[in-house]
């Protein structure tokens, strides 16, 4: 009987171990589909479920991660194209990380940082870029949205001011 | 080491340590470069030279002792190479565990624990061999820098690899760590050759075996003790 204990109780705590490691590090491990990680695991989960409905061109789902008045008005294609350079036909995302994932002082505004390895289908040229997506919520309760749209729209010159 | 916890807790605590030491450097740029990469090596490489150098030379004069009796040489250093990869697995897993708590590394993550196994492993291979020569443990552990300092000066960190004369071109790659260190490199690249990380994790398997064989020879000669 203690032969066997002893092998579970080293597997439990490695795997116990583990899971303090992937949550307490804000999901920066493989979580195996286990929501760990609190606001900066879920916002990981976010943000990689979000690169993966681009790499499968999937503008519709894509717009989701916007707060629900935006959803609508969200054109992906357009902020694709201002991402990568690349036209959203001629773009094939190969693979892509999450490298940094950071929540400001107030907890209603976050910036994960990803690296996104893609080829370019007409040159056939291979590129890493890295992507930062800012998010923000109105509350600690409230789901987190994303600000891709806004944060790349076209600067216009305030009125009045000096450019 | 069953009885010295206390060495043992040191020996495994120094990899999260230095793990966490690289993530306040790397971690100012956000990113990782090849040269994070080659520290994660050379630590791994450290690791094992550290763990191995007093194994032999501590217990010699049981080892001469056992060798009246039978004991096999060959066995003796794959028990020791047995018990030091476990350690050395627990030690790269935390290096890297730590790192990869604050900094993404580029590549895939089992692909660069092997290629740091391999470096602990080469580092192991190099104790024992030194522990097998050394006449006094703390000769054994004053030896080690000599070590790991050459893994430092024949490297592209030391001068740029397109100035490499043929002689440091030869010596460079006797250094365990320039391989543990390729496999990170093409494994962090756009287009990665498999092949020659395949190879290079090949190279690092037989430099192991090869030190582990030069360990055994350092006993055949018996020692008065």
């Amino acid at each position: 009987m203690k032969r066997l204990l002893i092998p579970l109780a080293v597997l439990l705590a490695l795997v116990g171990g583990y899971a303090a490691a992937v949550h307490f590090s804000g999901g920066a491990f493989y979580d195996f589909g286990v929501p760990l990680g609190g606001d900066l695991g879920e916002l990981r989960r976010t943000t990689t479920s979000f690169l993966e409905d681009l790499q499968f061109k999937d503008f519709e789902n894509a717009a989701r991660y916007h707060s629900p008045d935006m959803q609508d008005s969200v054109d992906i294609p357009y902020l694709l194209e201002r991402l990568f350079m690349v036209k959203p036909e001629a773009l094939d995302i190969m693979e892509y990380s999450i490298i940094l994932a950071e929540v400001d002082s107030s907890g209603l505004r976050a910036r994960i940082k990803s690296r996104v390895k893609f080829k370019e289908l007409i040159k056939g040229n291979i590129k890493e870029t890295e992507l930062m997506l800012y998010y923000h919520r109105d509350n600690t309760d409230s789901p987190w949205y994303m600000k891709l749209e806004s944060s790349l729209h076209q600067l216009e010159g305030e009125e009045g001011k000096k450019h | 080491m069953r009885g010295d916890w206390a060495t043992v807790a040191l020996l495994v605590g120094q990899a999260p340590f230095i793990g966490w030491l690289c993530t306040v450097v790397w971690g100012s740029i956000e990113t990782d470069t090849p040269s994070l990469y080659f520290v994660m090596c050379l630590s791994a490489v450290w690791f094992g030279c550290i763990s191995a150098c007093r194994e032999v030379v501590k217990e010699r004069a049981i080892l001469e002792r056992e060798r009246f009796f039978g004991l096999s040489l060959p066995a003796y250093i794959a028990s020791k190479l047995a018990v030091l990869a476990g350690i050395g697995l627990v030690q790269v897993v935390l290096l890297q565990g730590a790192v990869e708590w604050e900094l993404a590394l580029k590549g895939p993550y089992l692909l660069q624990t092997l290629a740091l196994w391999g470096a602990s492993m080469c580092g192991v291979g190099l104790g024992l061999v030194v522990s097998g020569l050394s006449k006094a443990q703390e000769r054994a552990v004053g030896a080690v820098p000599l070590l790991l300092l050459p893994q430092i000066l024949f490297s592209e960190f030391a001068i740029p690899v397109d100035q490499f004369g043929d002689a440091m071109a030869l010596v460079e790659k006797f250094m365990p760590v320039r391989w543990a260190f390729q496999v990170f490199k093409e494994g962090a690249a756009l287009e990665p050759d498999w092949l020659a990380v395949a190879m290079n994790l090949c190279v690092l398997a037989v430099y192991t075996l090869g030190l582990a064989a030069l360990a055994n020879l350092t006993l055949i000669p018996r020692r008065d003790m």
